[in-house]
């Protein structure tokens, strides 16, 4: 891997020594620290602003689903796609648009619950 | 006298673990793009959800994934772990099944893979309730 030389203008210095602090805390050289920094902001935002638009589409459209108990709603690009009567439909929904999202909300009308399960140990011991 | 015959079609087989092996399931699943993916998975992990997954393979099927309001929590001896949850179409035995799928929000526990040893699996191997997708 080629390594560069790196010269940032116009950083925040409070923040930049908060980070360094973290750095060393953590036993990172500053250079490591914002390889795991830039990282982590690659890997992590595309989703996330993909999965909030997509969660904010279906929050606002939440009262329109009544009466479609059992239907497939489907959110994506930050919009409602459709209600679906199965996942053929919805599948062909989602092969459908251009460019194919990477996230999209699908929730089963009336069904799709939140509950709290376990997680504990198995049961078969050799 | 009403009994019912059990016929071995085919036996798990095993992974090896850190200490000891465990019985793993060869499944295809299909996130609701309809594009596959074939994972090994652990049974009875003693996580009673549907089928758990490491984060990145979980990315696969996060275009069916479930509002937030509507994901599950754990109850696990470090606490409650809030999970992403994902629908699926799970394939065994040459029966399709809708499924879902969960990985932790947190990327500290990233890294499992499993399955529950639920009904829904034991339909699936006796042949019998089982609801094609």
């Amino acid at each position: 891997m080629k390594k560069v030389t790196l010269v940032v203008k116009g950083a925040d210095e409070r923040r930049l020594r908060e980070f360094k602090a973290e750095a060393v805390r953590r036993g990172l050289k500053l250079s490591e620290a914002l390889e795991e920094a830039i990282e982590l902001w690659l890997s992590a935002k595309p989703v996330l602003d993909e999965v909030d638009a997509n969660n904010l589409a279906y929050l606002r459209a939440k009262r329109l689903l009544e009466g479609q108990e059992g239907r497939y709603a489907v959110f994506a690009f930050g919009r409602m796609v459709g209600v679906f009567e199965s996942l053929e439909e919805v599948s062909r929904a989602l092969r459908s648009l251009d460019p194919r999202p990477r996230h999209a909300v699908v929730v089963k009308v009336g069904v799709d619950k939140p509950g709290e399960l376990e997680w504990w140990g198995g049961s078969i011991s050799p | 006298m009403v009994g019912r015959f059990y016929i071995p079609v085919s036996c798990f087989g095993y992974a090896r673990g850190a200490v000891h092996g465990y019985p793993v399931l060869r499944v295809k699943l299909f996130n609701l793009a309809g594009e596959e993916l074939e994972v090994e998975l652990g049974v009875d992990t003693g996580f009673e959800g549907s089928i758990l997954l490491d984060r990145e393979t979980y990315e696969f099927f996060a275009v069916g994934e479930l509002p937030r309001e509507a994901w599950r929590r754990y109850r696990t001896l470090a606490g409650p772990l809030p999970m992403r949850t994902a629908r699926a179409v799970a394939e065994l035995g040459g029966r399709r099944f809708e499924v879902l799928v969960e990985t932790p929000c947190t990327a500290a526990v990233s890294g499992s893979r499993g399955a529950s040893c639920s009904t829904r699996w034991s339909s699936c191997s006796t042949g019998r309730g089982a609801k094609p997708a």
